[in-house]
Formats: structure tokens, C-alpha cells, sequence
């Protein structure tokens, strides 16, 4: 138990961090998912990636995690923002799903890349970019944190207006007008801040997985939108402690463990749900 | 005496870009509609009755014509067919409903059960959108119509994937809030017998060489 206290006195800041990712992306997962785009979610952390990479490539200091950041957000956004939106066959769902598995290759290609052919590169954002949970300090934790009070309240006050984006973004642009611009564009920028966030503090896999699997687990099982939400949120900040403690207390790394937790942690939600029920 | 229309449409023509031109499915119409009115915008599948309906609701370019609108965007409602919403999403049909006025989600609640109610929806309103059947589903896009207190109502084909009787069903209820709240209606479809109109526009199409 003391060896626990003192690994968790040592690695506090991640845990912190992981834990602010675990409220903020399951939901942001859940909202991409209603609108038939979570491969964004696969695709635009490669995107991040290779943008922090392209960024220490091209001399940025590693050490400026800031401006990295920066990089990676700018980079999201961009493709998020020219990926054609679906319109008849010119953009089906089956072509953007094939676009988005493209943009994802070509992320990690061109990181890998410019991993291979610039050891400043290799020796000093690898460990980065490997999903590590000790990339974050003080100063990024207090403006990830920050950042997680401001989705979180941006989202529950706007809630409304996220539900009709997720549900019918053409009967939102009817109903509030240039409003219904306003809010896709800001949806986008925001989710750019998040997994950018994600993706350099935290880690694209776990990025990756506290998007994607909570919603997968728990969609199918309708409760209604807010107690969906509510449930993926639930998952991702019980998996990421429980898989924390887990990595500590077997000596494995965190990343993996948080993504074997989405799996326990929801497939016993449902389980339990399914036995209310019955 | 003067009739004060909710919409006036004169050589009306509305298209989207195909080719680098402007293509108008439809040729142009003329209809006006008043408080209590229905009128159906009538036509075989591919003649244009889509396109017109969603260039009044701005979403594609008017080609030619005047339109004068006697209401506010905010009186204006958009019933879309039940197929817009996928029916897989983790929402009841108080979500759906909820959604049609999404700029007041938290004060909400009570507005959208009067409106499933007057659709009689109101004891689904925690069934999963899912569950219900199709002229169910249909009903609870007109419920999100209704959130938001329109004067006119402008719906695409609500009943195309609907059996006979709900159709009827729905042709119903429609009368009965058109009569009851002075409620214009402007609608497509292709089959006239579901609904007691008050008129029908005929929509033609435009004839390509």
C-alpha cells in the first residue's frame, strides 16, 4: 500500500490529466458517433501526431510542449474542417469512411517518416507520442484541467444545440439559421483542442480509445441522450482510474490497461443494465 | 376583403448547381397559402416538389420569382421525412422532440410533452425513437414541429414510408391541428389520399433537352 502511495505521489499529474481526457473525450465520442463521424476520431489523432512531429522536425523545441500543441491543433482543425460533408454521392458515408482510414494512414506514415530521418526528432518526441501518461507537467495539467472545466461547461449549457447537431444538423440549420453554421464550426474547433490535447499530453491511443469505445459499448443500450452521455463519461473516468491503479499494481503500462478497463468497465455496465431489466 | 397569406410564392424556381449551372428540377410555381390552410405540393417522384420546399427553407438557390412571407423564421416548422433521423440513435422520442427547440433544452421538458401529447405520443415519450413504428416516428418529427409554436409547416412527404392507415392517421391529425391552431401547412407528396387538402398545387417537371 505504501509503495502504491508513493508511485501515485510520483505520477499524480497523469493520472490528473488522464482523468480530465476521461470526462471530456467520451462524450466527444458519443456526439461523433450520432453524426456518423467517429472515424474522425481514429483519424485526426495521426493528424496531431505528425503535426507535433513536422513541428520538432522543422525546429520547434520539443520541450515547448505549447507550441506543439498549437501545431496540433491548427493541423486537426484544418483537416476537420475541409473534409467534404456528406452530399449525395459526391461525399457518401462509404467514401468519407474511406477518406478518413486515408488521412489516418498518411498520419502515421508521414510520422514515422520524419521519425526515421531526424534522430532529434526520434530521440526526443517518441516517448511522446507512444501513448506515455508522463508527458504532462504543472503547467500543461492546470491548462488541461482548465480546459476540461471549459468543454464541460461549455457542453452542458449548449447541450441543446449539441443533441441537434448529433442528431439532425440540416433541421438545426433550419431552425436557428447561420446559428447552425456557428455551432458546427465551433463543435469542431473545440473537439481540435480536445484530441490535440489528448494526443500530446495524454497519448493518441488512449485519445483514441476513451473516443471510440465507451460510445460503442453503451450505445445500443437507449436510455436517452443524457444518461447516455452520463454513462460514457462514468466509463471513461472509472476506467482510467481503475486501469492506473491496475498498471501500478501489476507493473504494466498505463495506456494498455485504461484500454482493457473501457472494455471491462462497459461490458459490466451493460451486463448490469441487463439484469436490471430483466 | 384581404386574406393575409403566411407565404406568397410568384414564379417560384428553385435549383442546385450541377455542372457549373444552375439546375431547376421544377418548373416554376404559383401558391399562396393562409392561417388554417393545407395545400399540397403534388407531382411524380423526380419532378422537383423536394426542391421547392427546401428552397423556401433556404437550403437551395431560387433560381426566379418573388416570394412575400407573412411569418418570422421563428413561426416557420420543418417536418422532415422519419428517415432523416437515424433510427439507431440512443434518443427517446421526448429527445427528438426536445431537439426541435434546442436553444432552450433545459426549459424543454414540458413544451415537448404538450407537443407529443397533441400527437398522442405522449405515453412514448421514454420509448427509444427506435422502437416506435413508422407513422410513430413521423408523428414525433411533427411534435418537434410543434415545439417551437409555428404558424406554418412546411413537410417533405410524411407519409412515403408509412402503411394506409397511419397514413390516414396522420392526414388526420394534421387536419385537426391546421383547424384547431390556425396552422398553415405546405406539404409534398406524390399520394393525395391520406389528407383532406384544402388545395393542391400541381408540380411539373422541367423539361430538359
Amino acid at each position: 500500500m505504501s509503495d502504491l502511495l508513493a508511485i501515485l505521489a510520483f505520477s499524480w499529474m497523469p493520472l490528473a490529466g488522464a482523468l480530465a481526457l476521461g470526462l471530456t473525450a467520451p462524450p466527444l465520442g458519443a456526439v461523433l458517433s450520432l453524426r456518423d463521424e467517429i472515424l474522425l476520431g481514429l483519424a485526426l489523432p495521426p493528424v496531431g501526431t505528425a503535426a507535433v512531429v513536422a513541428a520538432v522536425f522543422c525546429g520547434v523545441p520539443a520541450e515547448n510542449t505549447f507550441a506543439l500543441y498549437l501545431c496540433a491543433v491548427s493541423a486537426i482543425l484544418i483537416v476537420s474542417l475541409l473534409l467534404p460533408r456528406r452530399q449525395g454521392q459526391r461525399a457518401s458515408g462509404r467514401w468519407r469512411a474511406a477518406l478518413l482510414a486515408a488521412i489516418f494512414c498518411a498520419g502515421q506514415a508521414a510520422t514515422i517518416l520524419m521519425s526515421a530521418t531526424s534522430t532529434r526528432v526520434e530521440a526526443h518526441v517518441r516517448h511522446m507520442l507512444r501513448g506515455e501518461l508522463l508527458a504532462i507537467g504543472g503547467a500543461e495539467l492546470t491548462a488541461f484541467l482548465v480546459l476540461t472545466l471549459v468543454l464541460l461547461g461549455f457542453g452542458f449549457i449548449f447541450r441543446g444545440m449539441i443533441y441537434a447537431l448529433a442528431l439532425d444538423e440540416e433541421g438545426l440549420a433550419i431552425k436557428v439559421g447561420a446559428g447552425g453554421v456557428g455551432t458546427l464550426l465551433t463543435f469542431r474547433a473545440l473537439a481540435a483542442v480536445l484530441i490535440a490535447a489528448g494526443v500530446i499530453w495524454i497519448g493518441p491511443l488512449l485519445t483514441l480509445g476513451l473516443l471510440a469505445i465507451p460510445t460503442m459499448l453503451r450505445e445500443r443500450r437507449v436510455q436517452g441522450l443524457g444518461a447516455h452521455f452520463r454513462a460514457v463519461m462514468l466509463i471513461g473516468v472509472l476506467s482510467v482510474l481503475l486501469g492506473f491503479l491496475g498498471s501500478i499494481a501489476l507493473d504494466l503500462p498505463p495506456t494498455p490497461m485504461v484500454i482493457a478497463l473501457l472494455f471491462i468497465v462497459g461490458g459490466l455496465s451493460l451486463a448490469i443494465r441487463r439484469l436490471s431489466a430483466a | 376583403m384581404t386574406t393575409t397569406h403566411l407565404l406568397k410564392v410568384e414564379e417560384g424556381c428553385w435549383g442546385y448547381h450541377l455542372n457549373g449551372d444552375l439546375f431547376a428540377p421544377a418548373r416554376p410555381v404559383d401558391f399562396e397559402i393562409a392561417a388554417g390552410e393545407i395545400l399540397l405540393l403534388t407531382g411524380d417522384n423526380g419532378c422537383g416538389k423536394t426542391t421547392i420546399l427546401r428552397g423556401l427553407l433556404g437550403l437551395v438557390r431560387r433560381k426566379s420569382g418573388r416570394i412575400a412571407w407573412g411569418v418570422e423564421r421563428d413561426d416557420l416548422g420543418y417536418v422532415p421525412q422519419e428517415s432523416v433521423i437515424d433510427r439507431s440513435v440512443p434518443a427517446t422520442a421526448l429527445d427528438i422532440v426536445r431537439s426541435g427547440d434546442p436553444t432552450r433544452w433545459s426549459r424543454g421538458r414540458d413544451a415537448a410533452l404538450e407537443a407529443l401529447g397533441r400527437v398522442d405520443l405522449a405515453e412514448r415519450a421514454d420509448t427509444p425513437f427506435a422502437s416506435l413504428s413508422g407513422g410513430q416516428r413521423q408523428r414525433a418529427l411533427v411534435a418537434r414541429a410543434l415545439i417551437g409554436a409555428p404558424r406554418l409547416l412546411l413537410m417533405d412527404e410524411p407519409t412515403i414510408n408509412v402503411d394506409a392507415p397511419s397514413a390516414r392517421r396522420i392526414g388526420d391529425l394534421l387536419r385537426e391541428l391546421s383547424r384547431s391552431r390556425g396552422l398553415g401547412m405546405v406539404i409534398t407528396c406524390h399520394v393525395k389520399t391520406w389528407i383532406d387538402a384544402d388545395r393542391e398545387v400541381p408540380v411539373r417537371a422541367e423539361v430538359t433537352a
